[in-house]
């Protein structure tokens, strides 16, 4: 995902001169073709991320379209005073992106676990971009210059897959029309989704069909909520803190006598460590555990 | 409108920032006395829907220095003319985005950029100095890069310095004094937060306006 970013934004740049990347000093063997061909359009602001946020709304508020690129949880809770006065309060079109959505930094520990994100920007008036998929990132930075709007990007760190509807999977609202009849429905908004996409599999081979709705953008699954009131039963699955999280957005768009069953983190293992594998077994996040709730929910 | 852009950092200082817009015909009389009432856009800290010439709404501290290296970096982009103008209060020096931005605005040669120091020396419970020692603060400022002067912040004269030009980001430390010229507020930390009554008020026009004469 950070590749498809990288590429997506570069093609993107090359036309429009007003994009401008910024990073707080990560991307090491991601940024460096966009530094390269457009250095005039790329600068590390080093490890500061908070005047970065800031920084990157004084360029946006002279019309220029910065992305400021991190990972985690740096340029958002370190920056949240920041990007709350001075880019959303402001109504710049500032990007953040943050890379390592939920425990793909697993190993990292809890320091860069970014888990609580989608909860925190969630009180903001800003758009908010959860791909699953590397070409959803393409879907998101593009739909991001289209719209003037603030904005922040969660995106996987590498080895994410695109999945098509052969797996059972629509990009939502985008492909809604094309999902068959089904009773069970799963929403999911991050990379967690390749778990969610092998439970789907293990699923049918027993006969039980579910369809996988990728919902990478909030805006677009707040506006399009009502078709979801056609699927019978529904599980949401997130890399997340389930509260205030993308689960308890379903439910709030669909209401509390929904029966949406919510797949996340209930509560965090301060004293847990370990891969992202581990991580996501460990919160019964994993394919099994998806599963499980599918057989005990149709 | 101008090409010069200003930011004003400290915003608990909006009604000086609205009074000093006042006198230049930026706002009405009208306007001003809306000042904190229901509705108005003209409110306690600097708000950007007062007046389109008011780059961010400022109130939390050490935000306005780094946007405005982001105003003077997107001049640098575009290639236009024209500086920048930040206000920001010592009490931001206590801020670490204050630091970064210096940094930050060296590496970017900024020399767009003039950031003023409002240097009272009084910050919400002490002195700067009481509080988080600041000085040697010209000299801090110089070894980030920055060409740093100190000047008496109530000598219009000396404040000419904004005119000078330089290589580095400018700084100037315009050394004040909070409730400059009347004797029983200057310097007293109770100023920062009580409003005069009325007769108060009349006393200290007196003592200003002596002065004057």
């Amino acid at each position: 995902m950070r590749n498809a970013f990288a590429k997506c934004l570069i093609n993107e740049a090359r036309r429009d001169s007003k994009i401008i990347l910024i990073t707080g000093d990560l991307g090491y063997g991601v940024l460096e073709e966009f530094e390269k061909e457009l250095p005039n359009q790329f600068l590390n602001t080093g490890i500061t991320e908070q005047s970065s946020i800031s920084f990157a709304s004084g360029l946006a508020k002279a019309n220029l379209r910065p992305f400021f690129y991190s990972i985690g949880n740096f340029p958002t809770f370190r920056a949240l005073e920041q990007i709350r006065n001075d880019v959303v309060h402001m109504q710049l079109p500032v990007t953040i992106v943050a890379v390592g959505a939920g425990f793909a930094y697993g190993a990292a520990g809890y320091s860069h676990h970014l888990v609580e994100d989608f909860a925190a920007l969630s009180a903001f008036d800003l758009d908010i971009y959860t791909p699953s998929m590397p070409n959803e990132v393409e879907l998101s930075v593009r739909n991001i210059l289209e719209r003037q709007r603030s904005a922040y990007l969660r995106i996987g760190k590498g080895g994410e897959l695109n999945y098509s509807t052969s797996d059972h999977v629509y990009k939502f609202p985008n492909e809604f029309s094309q999902a068959p009849a089904c009773d069970l429905s799963i929403l999911v908004n991050g990379p967690i989704i390749q778990e969610a996409v092998i439970a789907a599999k293990k699923s049918a081979e027993l006969g039980i069909g579910v369809n996988i709705f990728s919902c990478w953008s909030k805006d677009q699954l707040v506006s399009n909520s009502h078709l979801l009131g056609r699927s019978k039963k529904i599980i949401t699955i997130e890399e997340h803190v389930i509260r205030g999280g993308f689960g308890s957005l379903v439910v709030e768009l669909l209401g509390e006598k929904s029966g949406v069953e919510k797949i996340g983190i209930k509560h965090i293992s301060h004293n847990i460590n370990g891969s992202q594998k581990y991580l996501r077994t460990h919160y019964s996040l994993d394919a099994d555990a998806i599963l499980s709730k599918i057989l005990e929910k149709r | 409108m101008s090409i010069n852009k200003f930011v004003f950092s400290k915003g608990h200082a909006a009604i000086g920032l609205f009074c000093t817009m006042k006198v230049f015909d930026f706002i009405s009389q009208e306007e001003l006395e809306t000042f904190c009432s229901d509705g108005s856009n003209f409110f306690g800290h600097v708000s950007h829907f007062s007046h389109p010439l008011i780059q961010l709404s400022t109130g939390s501290l050490g935000h306005g220095l780094p946007f405005a290296v982001g105003l003077a970096q997107a001049k640098k982009i575009k290639g236009e003319a024209g500086r920048v103008f930040v206000v920001v209060s010592d009490g931001e020096m206590n801020e670490g985005t204050t630091w970064e931005s210096a940094l930050l605005a060296n590496k970017l040669k900024l020399n767009n950029l003039l950031c003023i120091i409002d240097r009272n020396h009084l910050q919400s419970l002490k002195s700067t100095e009481d509080t988080l020692p600041l000085e040697p603060l010209v000299d801090k400022w110089n070894s980030f890069g920055w060409d740093a002067i100190n000047v008496d912040g109530h000598d219009f004269n000396s404040l000419s310095a904004i005119d000078e030009l330089s290589a580095r980001p400018r700084l100037i430390i315009a050394n004040t004094s909070k409730g400059k010229g009347v004797s029983w507020m200057q310097d007293k930390i109770l100023w920062h937060y009580k409003h005069p009554d009325r007769v108060e008020l009349e006393l200290a026009l007196e003592e200003i306006e002596g002065d004057g004469k």
